[in-house]
């Protein structure tokens, strides 16, 4: 398992505000990024969307290669039209 | 005490919404920590951790005990669940103060198939974690309006159970 920095809890609550405001920003958003990005997954940091792919994998690929920590970024997918699914 | 959920879309093309809380998760047996949204789906009793935010946490799956289980159908996709011991949960109030709720256990969902269909499957918060936190689910999709609320003055389970 790589090793991973340690998150304190005045970090974790910084993490946790940056996340709510990008979710907002995304759910202002939905129809445009669902539209450019259908299929795929993206990821969203200071609202900004930091990288879009198909697969989880490509993503925090991506966003490692942003020399960002893909457990506290944000994420949101879009399905394709056809997809549907119960939970 | 209430905790504003927001009111999101999963389906682009759908007027269908959810309630999604912002959290963070932690596994402190597995060092894990991860940022994310859960949909409270009142309709699932266990609470899960998606494929997709199980691996941003970086855990690998067989760090976690071997399922116990056949696979169990989920957003059309079969999973193998793996349990992880001793979650905290942390998110925000009303007064944007920190809460923080401790859970025995929790869900860690491994798709048996391509985890690339798995990608849209989100991490969910059923009823036993409102059962365990004590707090109910007030959710108005006509307003677009959702929260929960801590139950305040309701006996635990068991002394309901021998009043019955």
């Amino acid at each position: 398992m790589e090793q991973v920095a340690e998150i304190s809890e005045k970090q974790e609550i910084e993490i946790l505000n940056a996340g709510i405001e990008d979710a907002k920003y995304v759910d202002e958003n939905f129809k445009k990024f669902s539209r450019e990005h259908e299929g795929k997954i993206i990821a969203v940091k200071n609202k900004s969307i930091i990288a879009s792919a198909d697969t989880i994998d490509e993503l925090v690929e991506k966003i490692r290669a942003k020399k960002l920590d893909p457990r506290t970024v944000y994420i949101r997918s879009f399905p394709p039209k056809d997809l549907i699914f119960i939970l | 005490m209430k905790i504003p959920l927001r009111i999101g879309k999963l389906f682009p093309d759908r007027e269908w919404y959810f309630p999604i809380l912002s959290l963070t998760i932690r596994l402190p047996k597995y060092r894990g920590f991860l940022m994310t949204e859960a949909l409270i789906d009142t309709g699932c009793y266990k609470s899960s951790i998606a494929p997709r935010d199980v691996r941003r946490m970086n855990i690998p799956y067989s760090a976690f005990p071997q399922p116990v289980s056949r696979p169990i159908g989920l957003g059309g996709l079969k999973h193998f669940i793996h349990i992880a011991k001793e979650v905290i949960l942390s998110f925000r109030d009303e007064e944007e103060k920190s809460q923080r709720i401790e859970l025995p256990e929790i869900d860690v969902l491994r798709c048996v198939g391509s985890e690339e269909e798995a990608k849209h499957i989100p991490t969910i918060l059923g009823t036993e974690f409102l059962e365990k936190a004590g707090l109910s689910l007030f959710y108005n999709p006509k307003r677009k309006e959702a929260y929960l609320e801590a139950v305040r003055s309701v006996p635990p389970a068991s002394v309901l159970n021998k009043e019955l």
